[in-house]
C-alpha cells in the first residue's frame, strides 16, 4: 500500500491535508532532491492530524471522568464506607466509655464499717424499720424517752 | 421530764443534721401514744417503737430520759437524765 493510499484512509482532516500535499507532490515530482523533504512534511502533517484526532479522543477521555463522577453509586458506596467507619470508631469509643466510669466507680464502692453497737434493726413508730447500718456514717444520738 | 426536753432535742437534731444522726427510742406505751407525743412536739427525726425495751436493754439504759451517742469508731457515751441545749451542743461537738 502506497503512502497516498494510507493517507486516504486517515480521517477527513488528514485526508484533506494529504490531498493538498499530493498536488504539491505532483508538482515537485520532477525535482527528486526535494521529494524526500515533501514526504517528510507530509508525514509530519499526517502525524499532526493524528495527534489532533487523539486530542479528540482526549475530549472523550475528559468525559469519562464525568461519567465516573456521574455514577453516584460509587459515592454511595464511599458514603457507605464512611457510615461503616463511625461504627468502627464508636466501638472503641464505647469500649473506652466504661473504663473511666469503672475507675470513677471504684472509690464509691468502698463500704462503710458498721460498729457492733449499730448492728441491729427495730420497728419504727408509724411503720417501717430502723437499720443501724444506715446511720454508721456519722455519730448517732439515741434519745430514750417515754410519752408519760 | 421528756415533754420538757423534747423541744431541745428536736432543735439539736435540726442544728446538727449534717454532722450527726438523731434517733428517738420510745418506751412504755403504744404506737398511738408514741405518735401523739411525736406530733405534739413536732419531732422530725425517726422514732423507734421499743415498748418491749429491747433497744433500752441493748444500750443498758434502765430509765429515761437518757442519751447514748454512738461514735463512728464504735465507742459509746451515755448521758443519764435530761439535757439542755448547751449540753447537747457540747456532747455532739465533742463526738467524732
Amino acid at each position: 500500500m502506497s503512502l497516498r493510499e494510507r493517507l486516504r484512509n486517515l480521517p477527513s482532516t488528514a485526508a484533506q491535508l494529504t490531498s493538498s500535499l499530493a498536488t504539491v507532490t505532483d508538482v515537485m515530482r520532477s525535482l527528486p532532491v526535494r521529494r524526500l523533504a515533501v514526504t517528510l512534511v507530509a508525514v509530519g502533517l499526517v502525524a499532526g492530524a493524528c495527534s489532533s484526532t487523539e486530542s479528540g479522543n482526549t475530549a472523550d477521555t475528559v468525559a469519562q471522568p464525568e461519567q465516573t463522577s456521574g455514577p453516584t453509586s460509587s459515592d454511595d458506596s464511599s458514603t457507605a464506607q464512611v457510615d461503616t467507619q463511625p461504627e468502627t470508631i464508636t466501638e472503641p469509643g464505647s469500649s473506652e466509655g466504661p473504663a473511666p466510669s469503672t475507675s470513677a466507680a471504684e472509690p464509691v464502692a468502698v463500704p462503710a464499717a458498721v460498729p457492733a453497737a449499730l448492728q441491729f434493726t427495730a420497728p419504727l413508730v408509724g411503720g417501717g424499720e430502723f437499720d443501724g447500718a444506715t446511720v454508721a456514717d456519722k455519730p448517732t444520738v439515741f434519745w430514750f424517752w417515754a410519752p408519760t | 421530764m421528756c415533754n420538757r426536753e423534747a423541744p431541745s432535742v428536736e432543735e439539736a437534731a435540726q442544728k446538727f443534721q449534717d454532722s450527726a444522726n438523731f434517733i428517738g427510742v420510745a418506751w412504755t406505751g403504744s404506737d398511738d401514744s408514741f405518735q401523739g407525743f411525736i406530733d405534739k412536739h413536732g419531732l422530725t427525726f425517726p422514732q423507734i417503737s421499743d415498748d418491749p425495751g429491747a433497744v433500752f436493754n441493748r444500750f443498758d439504759v434502765s430509765y429515761q430520759p437518757a442519751l447514748v451517742i454512738v461514735n463512728t469508731d464504735g465507742s459509746t457515751e451515755s448521758v443519764a437524765g435530761a439535757v439542755d441545749e448547751s449540753l447537747l451542743d457540747q456532747i455532739i461537738s465533742e463526738s467524732s
